[in-house]
């Protein structure tokens, strides 16, 4: 009998080998080990073999079956990379179906991208409102009566309403003092928005554009925690070879006041890029919002969301940032 | 400012390149900002001043700061004027009648002077920051100011009626022609602060000289005024009659009174070189006592607590001994006395910024791990954040337009009893008004990508919108508005946009919120709708949506169904995220029924839920929309609309003949209390 299962194997071997097509295979498939197959007869007269050779024969039907089931699986698998398809035939070069495709502004995202960071930080959000009276535009900022800030030319004024002159803000610093105003020390935030100053608009003025403004103050914040906040900004934003320098300059509102320079990689090459201002929160600012400026330091700092954004991706006007072309939105 | 590299050598004890100036400048907060060679050949520098450093504006201020950056040594102009005339007083009285707007006036006069052209030194040095030179006087005046940054003026004497100076006020509808070839005659508002002579204004204070009074080449005898104005006397003027100067520029950021005698001894000592004259004795002046030298301590602790680094106390004092601050050392603290034209140095702070300029940013330590308090994500971030994936999904592209819009744009979109909030007209161009809806921005957007030839899109943009109330208080509403091509079926386009909201609605407010939305009436119906829904999300009235009426779509060249929405979603996001709770799967299957009823064209969606609802069905699970047909079966005036109700027992499989008996009463009542015929 074993004699017998050799020469079926042989055979069925020869017969998978000669079977050239996915047809071929599964008439094999059904001739040998489908249902009503060779192999289910062979098993079929185990009943016949004598008892003390059934062990042996049992075991040599075991590996026969398994030796052609993994025979035809493999056979089957070198016919099927070899046909050709099945089912309809389909062009794959057609173009994808044009689903509605939704996007965000890119300004938007950048400013998701950049809270997310100085969220890392332990920093939280802040908000106030678009349309601002002087006081946090102005006066709790250090910046007097009398000082050109306050120009109607550089500033849109509306009505005054109840004694008190409004005016869209031309800066989220504003920001910083409704969050000394209203919250408990210490105080880290970020506030963003729109922030608005009278500019004819070319390519590169827009009498509306986007800040981000930071603000933390507690108790024995330094210049040297500022620093090392813009600069761990700059390396998680852009990048570990970013660096970060500072130029001083001066602020009604902080003091000592400092220009922001990153360096961040525009197509490939590192540049520097003036992103926006920082400095020490002026005691004056601590004063105004009743904060000791003794026991209480803190720094502030406010980017440019335009400026980042177009030089990050090669934005040349920033009138495109408000034309809200879809094709101009959707390459970002 | 334009400076000139070989002038502020003239004031350096070892020169510095143009490069080596501009950096040490740009490192002490005086920014460079491009060079190139004048038409003499020699270099200039654009070099930016910031609003607090007036005492900046010259070459002497600049030459000053590269000597504090780089250890140089100041070589100041020494000037003191021989006077060998009769008493100045005895030609000109002075007089000034505020004190405050001009703290301090001086005059001096020089007698039988010689108009001409300047030696060629001094040319060269005008014409090297592209100034052009004109005569004697005139290029001596220009030279002082761009050396020390005082604005002098020299006045033909003989041409002052009554032989006075009178500092005053400007009356009403005097008039006043200033020097220039193209000047014309300006008529004064009242309250410019002016220099008149017995008559009439001779100069705008601070801003400009006269032309009737300024010297000729037939001018022999002549006052030289040196003055300080206040800064904001002078910007009115300036910005009242738009005129701006360099001398205007520079006493809108401070000249103090003890700095101008210096500048008045060289301008007379260089007219007298160059014009020749004999120079009167004596000052004639008007004004307030000078004020009392200021003395600010700082405190090496303060220091280190505000730089974060341990600055030496010897490199401390050496930066301000560097500035001229005469530092002296008094237990805890450094005494400084503050050179006059500091006059930005009034606080402790202000000498730490010093301190902090000479030891220099770049060597404030960083640290290398900052310490942190972790906060919560707050849903003013993660709220929005989600409603704006969402609405990406939906395919909905985010815009950001400009929140101030015209006139036109902004008339059909206000609401009853609000009024436009306006910028000044001036500063806006043609759009003045904060816009009252986002709604106008968008169709704006919309018919821009038409024109580009996109044929659908949808946009939505977070922003505020602004109107007057009835009582001059202003309403700024955070709102997100949609808008978007709708389906061309009215209902169809109302259940478009009502799904997107309703998206965005259940994704903030949760799954258990209920969410109610029902037609605003014609009579109170937004402007802009032609059709409008509100809704409220558990009792809180949020905003919400409508399709754009005919005429809020002409001005934008549109046509067409368009769906928008306005929705306040503020008030949802202090529970954002939502709890949601697990809920078990059914075990066992649920059987659906469709069922058509004609009702007639009033009935409501509203009115077939509340009354299935009403019901109280047993196994009832759910009442869904499926649609509604209009066409000859139904008749007009009738409406048949499909709704599919699914029941389902948690215990067992139902079978058919138990949903027939439930739908046979869903019939009955449909017919019964709404007049329905049911299609089977």
């Amino acid at each position: 009998m074993p004699a017998d299962l050799d020469s079926a194997q042989s055979e069925a071997s020869a017969a998978l080998a000669a079977a050239g097509t996915l047809d071929a295979l599964d008439a094999w498939k059904s001739a040998w080990i489908g249902g009503s197959g060779r192999l289910k007869t062979i098993m079929a007269g185990l009943k016949d073999v004598p008892k003390d050779q059934k062990p042996a024969f049992g075991k040599r039907l075991n590996e026969l079956k398994a030796a052609l089931e993994a025979a035809y699986d493999a056979r089957r698998a070198e016919v099927e990379a070899t046909a050709g398809p099945r089912g309809p035939v389909i062009d794959v070069t057609e173009p994808g179906a044009p689903l509605a495709e939704g996007r965000r502004h890119v300004l938007s995202r950048t400013i998701d991208e950049i809270i997310d960071v100085f969220g890392r930080m332990g920093f939280t959000l802040a908000e106030g409102p678009e349309v601002e009276d002087e006081w946090h535009n102005f006066t709790a900022l250090n910046i007097p009566e009398s000082h050109p800030a306050r120009d109607a030319t550089d500033n849109f004024y509306m009505g005054e309403q109840g004694g008190v002159k409004r005016l869209l803000r031309t800066q989220t610093s504003t920001v910083q003092i409704r969050a000394m105003e209203t919250r408990p020390l210490p105080i880290k935030v970020v506030a963003t928005g729109r922030v608005y100053r009278p500019d004819t608009h070319d390519a590169t003025h827009y009498s509306m554009f986007h800040q981000i403004e930071g603000l933390y103050v507690d108790r024995g914040v330094t210049m040297a925690d500022l620093k090392t906040t813009l600069v761990q900004f700059a390396k998680a934003y852009f990048g570990a070879e970013a660096e970060v320098r500072m130029r001083p300059s001066f602020f009604p509102f902080t003091e000592p006041s400092a220009e922001v320079d990153m360096k961040m990689r525009i197509r490939g090459e590192w540049k520097w890029v003036e992103l926006g201002g920082c400095g020490m929160v002026d005691p004056n600012v601590l004063r105004a919002v009743n904060v000791d400026p003794e026991e209480w330091t803190g720094f502030a700092f406010g980017l440019g969301i335009e400026r980042i954004a177009m030089r990050r991706y090669g934005i040349s006007d920033i009138r495109w940032l408000f034309e809200n072309d879809a094709r101009f939105l959707r390459q970002f | 400012m334009r400076t000139s590299v070989t002038w502020i050598n003239d004031y350096l004890d070892r020169p510095a390149t143009a490069e080596e100036q501009a950096e040490l400048l740009t490192a002490a907060g005086l920014n460079f900002d491009g060079g190139d060679d004048a038409d003499n050949g020699e270099r200039w520098q654009e070099i930016e001043t910031t609003s607090n450093r007036g005492d900046c504006l010259s070459h002497l201020g600049m030459a000053r700061e590269i000597c504090a950056m780089s250890g140089r040594r100041l070589k100041a102009p020494a000037a003191a004027p021989r006077a060998s005339g009769e008493p100045a007083s005895r030609h000109v009285a002075v007089s000034n009648d505020d004190h405050e707007a001009c703290p301090r006036y001086t005059a001096r006069v020089i007698r039988g002077v010689k108009v001409g052209p300047s030696p060629e030194w001094l040319q060269r040095r005008l014409r090297a920051i592209g100034q052009v030179p004109r005569n004697n006087l005139v290029d001596c005046t220009n030279f002082v100011l761009f050396e020390l940054g005082q604005p002098t003026h020299v006045f033909d004497l003989e041409t002052l009626r009554g032989a006075r100076i009178h500092v005053r006020r400007a009356r009403k509808g005097e008039r006043f022609l200033p020097i220039g070839e193209a000047a014309q005659e300006a008529e004064l508002a009242g309250g410019e602060l002016v220099i008149a002579d017995g008559e009439r204004p001779v100069a705008i204070a601070g801003v400009k000289g006269g032309a009737v009074t300024a010297v000729t080449d037939r001018t022999v005898n002549v006052l030289v005024e040196a003055a300080t104005f206040h800064p904001a006397a002078v910007r009115a003027a300036s910005r009242g009659l738009r005129i701006a100067s360099d001398s205007s520029y520079r006493f809108e950021r401070g000249v103090h009174p003890s700095e101008i005698d210096a500048a008045a001894d060289r301008l007379v000592q260089l007219i007298l070189e160059t014009a020749g004259g004999t120079l009167c004795e004596g000052t004639v002046e008007a004004g307030a006592p000078l004020p009392a030298p200021r003395r600010v301590a700082v405190r090496p602790s303060r220091v280190r607590a505000i730089l974060g680094t341990d600055i030496p106390l010897e490199e401390v004092v050496r930066a301000l001994d560097t500035l001229g601050f005469s530092p002296v050392v008094r237990g805890d603290a450094i005494d400084c006395s503050v050179p006059a034209r500091r006059i930005d140095i009034e606080r402790e702070i202000d000498l730490i910024e010093e301190v902090c300029r000479i030891h220099g940013l770049d060597r404030i330590p960083m640290k290398e791990t900052l310490a942190v308090r972790v906060a919560p994500v707050e849903p003013e971030v993660s709220a929005p954040r989600a409603v704006k994936g969402l609405l990406v999904g939906l395919g909905f592209v985010e815009s950001i337009t400009h929140t101030l819009v015209s006139e036109r744009h902004a008339a059909p979109f206000f609401r009853a009893g609000r009024a436009a909030l306006r910028v000044g007209d001036e500063r806006a161009g043609g759009t003045p008004v904060l816009r009252p809806s986002v709604i106008p921005s968008l169709l704006e957007v919309r018919r821009r990508n038409a024109d580009a030839g996109l044929a659908e899109l949808r946009l939505f943009e977070f922003a505020s919108a602004f109107a007057l109330q009835p009582g001059g208080a202003h309403d700024e509403r955070a709102l997100v508005t949609l808008l978007a091509d709708a389906p061309a079926d009215p209902d169809g386009a109302m259940r478009w946009m009502r799904g997107a909201c309703e998206r965005m609605l259940r994704l903030l407010a949760g799954n258990h919120a209920s969410i109610h939305a029902e037609a605003v009436p014609a009579a109170e119906r937004a402007p802009w709708y032609s059709a409008e829904a509100r809704v409220a999300v558990d009792g809180n009235p949020l905003g919400g949506w409508g399709l754009l009426a005919p005429p809020a779509l002409a001005p934008f060249g549109l046509a067409g169904t368009f769906a928008a929405a306005e929705l306040s979603l503020r008030p949802l996001y202090a529970n954002y995220p939502p709890d949601a709770r697990a809920e078990k799967l059914p075990d066992f299957p649920g059987i659906e029924r469709d069922l058509s009823a004609i009702l007639p064209e009033q009935a409501t969606w509203a009115e077939v839920e509340a009354l299935v609802h009403g019901l109280r069905l047993p196994c009832f699970e759910s009442l869904g929309f499926v649609g509604t047909y209009r066409g000859k079966q139904t008749g007009a005036g009738r409406k048949s609309v499909t709704m599919r109700l699914v029941f389902r027992a948690g215990d067992r499989t139902l079978r058919r003949e138990d949903a027939d008996q439930w739908m046979a009463s869903v019939a009955d009542a449909l017919r019964g209390r709404m007049g329905a015929e049911i299609r089977s």
